[in-house]
């Protein structure tokens, strides 16, 4: 407690303090207790339920105490409701003593508003068929000033110790008051409705459903997580070939999402950037061993070959249904702006957005990268570089952002490879078509005719001229 | 012609559906009640009917909303959950609910096809036995509880029993329809049925707890709060089932992406093309057959997607890639490697354990079969010979020729057991496909 700021320590004093006045006040005002302490240890096992992993990703929350929270105001009225929120102060899962006594604080006053409000409009405990819908608004109106005084308090504890600005509580108070107030209070009524009928056993058939959907949450989310590791893991050993280019997807991967942060993009747009990142290169695992490692310069065939690459991996992944948006990023990751890239020559803007992302990203980690014919360059010469192709080869905003961001959080460049993994392999590559200064390879004669014969080296000479 | 993996092992899918009989079966008695409850509702007349078509309402939402869950089965979990409700319902608003059983499944079957409407026209056509099932099961708990009801047997009871009652009724129409559920499995797989119904009690347990809790809930709520309860649980529902979807697909998507990853081999020319793909589909169904239960064959699954993915680390690809021809020694190797890249993942060691095992003989001279090499590798060990000798070639001879080199190599190499119903399943898809 005593790291917290001095505003903090003062609301939270003024709630533990209120809450506790009018607990003392609600104990002379109950007369039946038996109900309240069922009500009371049935909170406190739904609240010391492990939660598992992720129940809170992705913005769906499923708390399964608010319902029983509102259904003890409902049933027992204010005080056997406040008796009950401040029996949550056993909790035995939050470890921290002042957050579990804060909590139950402010769960006292959030109960007390909410069931005050619930009988002041004329919400009645008996629940009867007649009651209905009378019941519903006043159930509602408190469900949601509830809510917002449950978010109001905490909100404001968070915000002064994260320093946070009121307009962003104010946007959380309101996101957390309206819609789940509506829901929460729903439910409450349907408990409360089920507990006159059966009891105690109400709580076990309403809490069933909703801790299934917490199960199932979990489940995602493990499973979310092994789904990334494997992936991860799958592509890094496939691109075990090459000592010099080891790590790179993950790398591209990381920087492809700093880009992508830096211009706004959904979460669930990042994740699938994030995993054409990862998949951009698995097409080069279909380039042969022998033009990867081949020493010597490519002919105009082999670097034909490295040039269906993002065909070939399109091709591997394409079956996976969900990356959908990721499957284009991974075919069009070589285009370039001026439309003299590969495969499909697409210009400016029909070039699709996660292609325009990876593509920078992709040049930027491998200019940052040891290649065999040359050693990496430092972040500010590659910034350079991708600054000068900016507009010809790559997307002026793409370049911007990713600027932006490696200025704003630095930039882990790939380590180079040890002398033993470059003895584990004897060729090592020299071509890498990724790094925009590097001219691709033109020592035997083009049979391309039109267009494309004419197109200048990606080398230092389009960048000058 | 192009020919599938999938049409390779089982060619007779495009002659008759396996497990068909077991699916017209449930249909045809699903719809001789579906039939009879219409008419004895036509003769009695609607009761209540307000309620009815609230009911109908929310059912027909239910099915509108379909959920697939991991293992390709499709649930309609609201539809269930509001079907069972009407089924067990005792009150409404205070009054007595009075509808027959009739009624119920009546109100079920036409919800149901209402609701599955909207796919039918976009040609996304349900299971035949879905629909069977759900109205079986829902005319199980509608028999079972509504005359005891409305002829009052069940209303002396005091509430908090009643209700226990009414869960009891909608337990055992969910387990009849699991029961169901896995003899079409059983049927369509040639999977042991104890199996199949073991695998579909573990993935239904879950959701049909929600289910089956929700369904009292509705009954019980509804009958002070009468239609009010309804939307709530509606909404309730299909939060679960959004918590549901989303894993599912997670595990679609992990299927997804480890089958397309395996084909990397191919795209290197380290493998021929559809290997992996084919040495899956023929494992897994030597694994149901031989009566694996389900996460043992997402495993065999993995495995034998992955099998080869240790052949990248070869510096010169095998021909064609067959590990067969390759020497016990670099077999070996092949598998070691592979088996480490999995391990890196963290979260398949019983897939790298499976992989790291193939290259075993199932059991050495002189010794009775060793028991630490599991299943799954037994199998990936020989259907990957087998697919190497014939090279996904329909060609009844090199199949048999096939089938003949594996038999010789029953006494060290390969299980008997797996060999035997491996011949047992390319023997009877040739019969069709030739």
């Amino acid at each position: 407690m005593r790291e917290l700021p001095r505003a903090a320590r003062l609301v939270i004093v003024t709630v533990v303090a209120a809450a506790l006045g009018l607990s003392i006040f609600a104990m002379g005002h109950v007369d039946q207790w038996l109900p309240i302490l069922v009500f009371a240890v049935l909170y406190v096992l739904a609240d010391s339920l492990p939660v598992g992993p992720g129940t809170r990703t992705a913005g769906l929350t499923i708390t399964v105490t608010t319902p029983v929270a509102i259904a003890a105001y409902i049933v027992l009225g204010v005080w056997g409701g406040v008796l009950v929120a401040l029996a949550s102060v056993c909790d035995v899962t939050r470890i921290a003593p002042v957050k579990r006594v804060f909590n139950a604080g402010q769960l006292v006053l959030a109960v007390a508003a909410g069931g005050a409000i619930y009988s002041a409009l004329g919400g009645t405990s008996t629940l009867e068929p007649g009651d209905f819908p009378k019941v519903l608004l006043p159930a509602l109106v408190s469900g949601v000033v509830y809510a917002f005084i449950n978010s109001l308090l905490v909100g404001v504890v968070i915000a002064i110790v994260e320093n946070a600005s009121s307009i962003r509580l104010l946007r959380d108070i309101l996101l957390r008051t309206l819609l789940p107030g509506v829901a929460y209070s729903a439910l409450g009524m349907v408990l409360a409705v089920l507990w006159t009928q059966v009891g105690p056993l109400a709580l076990a058939f309403g809490l069933l459903p909703l801790f299934v959907a917490r199960w199932a949450m979990g489940q995602f989310a493990a499973e979310q997580q092994a789904y990334n590791a494997t992936i991860r893991t799958l592509v890094q050993a496939v691109e075990t070939k090459d000592a010099y280019t080891r790590g790179h997807s993950e790398r591209v991967a990381r920087a492809a999402v700093l880009i992508g942060q830096a211009v706004t993009m959904s979460e669930d747009r990042l994740q699938a950037l994030e995993y054409a990142g990862t998949l951009h290169d698995v097409g080069k695992l279909g380039v042969p061993t022998t033009v990867l490692r081949k020493s010597g310069k490519l002919t105009k065939d082999e670097f034909e070959a490295i040039k269906l690459h993002p065909t070939r991996g399109h091709d591997i992944v394409r079956d996976i249904r969900f990356l959908d948006e990721a499957l284009a990023g991974i075919y069009h990751h070589h285009e370039r702006l001026d439309g003299l890239g590969y495969p499909s020559g697409l210009k400016g803007e029909d070039i699709p957005e996660f292609a325009r992302v990876i593509a920078v990203a992709d040049a930027f980690d491998s200019m940052t990268s040891t290649r065999s014919y040359r050693s990496a360059r430092s972040v500010e010469e590659a910034i350079e570089e991708l600054l000068i192709c900016r507009g010809t080869q790559f997307d002026p905003h793409m370049v911007d952002a990713l600027v932006l961001a490696v200025g704003h959080v630095g930039w882990e460049p790939a380590k180079p490879p040890t002398a033993e993994e470059l003895s584990a392999q004897l060729g090592a590559p020299v071509f890498d078509d990724d790094d925009p200064m590097i001219p691709e390879p033109v020592d035997e004669p083009r049979f391309v005719v039109g267009e494309q014969a004419q197109r200048p080296t990606i080398g230092e000479d389009a960048v000058t001229s | 012609m192009t020919l599938t993996a999938a049409d390779a092992v089982r060619p007779g899918g495009r002659v008759s559906e396996p497990g068909l009989a077991a699916s017209v079966l449930l249909a045809v008695a699903a719809l001789l009640i579906t039939v009879i409850s219409l008419c004895s509702t036509a003769i009695y007349g609607v009761k209540q009917p307000l309620v009815a078509l609230a009911f109908g309402l929310f059912i027909g939402v239910g099915a509108f909303l379909r959920l697939r869950l991991p293992g390709d089965r499709e649930v309609w979990p609201v539809a269930t959950a509001g079907a069972l409700a009407y089924s067990v319902l005792p009150w409404f608003g205070g009054i007595s609910a009075e509808h027959a059983a009739y009624q119920a499944v009546s109100v079920t079957a036409l919800a149901m096809i209402a609701g599955m409407l909207p796919h039918m026209v976009a040609s996304r056509l349900p299971a035949l036995d879905l629909v069977a099932r759900q109205v079986l099961a829902v005319a199980f708990a509608a028999f079972v509880f509504r005359p005891s009801w409305q002829f009052g047997e069940a209303r002396g009871y005091p509430a908090w029993e009643l209700s226990l009652i009414m869960l009891g009724v909608c337990v055992l129409a969910l387990l009849l329809d699991a029961a169901m559920a896995s003899l079409v499995r059983s049927a369509r797989t040639r999977a042991p049925f104890i199996r199949t119904l073991g695998d579909e009690l573990t993935a239904g347990l879950g959701l049909n707890s929600a289910v089956a809790a929700t369904a009292v809930m509705i009954s019980m709520t509804s009958s002070a709060m009468s239609f009010w309860a309804l939307p709530v649980f509606g909404l309730q529902m299909v939060l679960v089932q959004v918590a549901f979807k989303r894993y599912a697909m997670i595990r679609a998507t992990y299927r997804q992406t480890i089958r397309a990853l395996s084909r990397v081999t191919e795209v290197g020319g380290y493998t021929e093309t559809g290997h992996a793909r084919r040495v899956c589909d023929i494992s897994l169904a030597v694994g149901r057959e031989m009566g694996m239960a389900e996460n043992d064959l997402l495993n065999l699954e993995y495995a034998a997607l992955m099998h080869d993915i240790g052949q990248l680390s070869l510096d010169d690809p095998i021909p064609g890639g067959a590990t067969v021809v390759a020497d016990p020694y670099q077999q070996r190797q092949i598998a070691d490697k592979g088996a480490d890249v999995i391990v890196e993942t963290g979260v398949l060691d019983e897939v790298a354990r499976i992989v790291r095992h193939i290259p075993d003989p199932y059991r050495r001279p002189q010794e009775v079969a060793d028991k630490s090499i599991p299943l799954a590798s037994r199998i990936i060990r020989a259907v990957n010979a087998f697919d190497d000798l014939v090279g996904g070639s329909l060609e009844g001879s090199r199949r048999f020729e096939a089938l003949e080199r594996l038999r010789l190599g029953m006494v060290y190499d390969f299980d008997p057991k797996v060999v035997e119903t491996l011949s047992r399943i390319v023997e009877r898809n040739t019969s069709f496909a030739m």
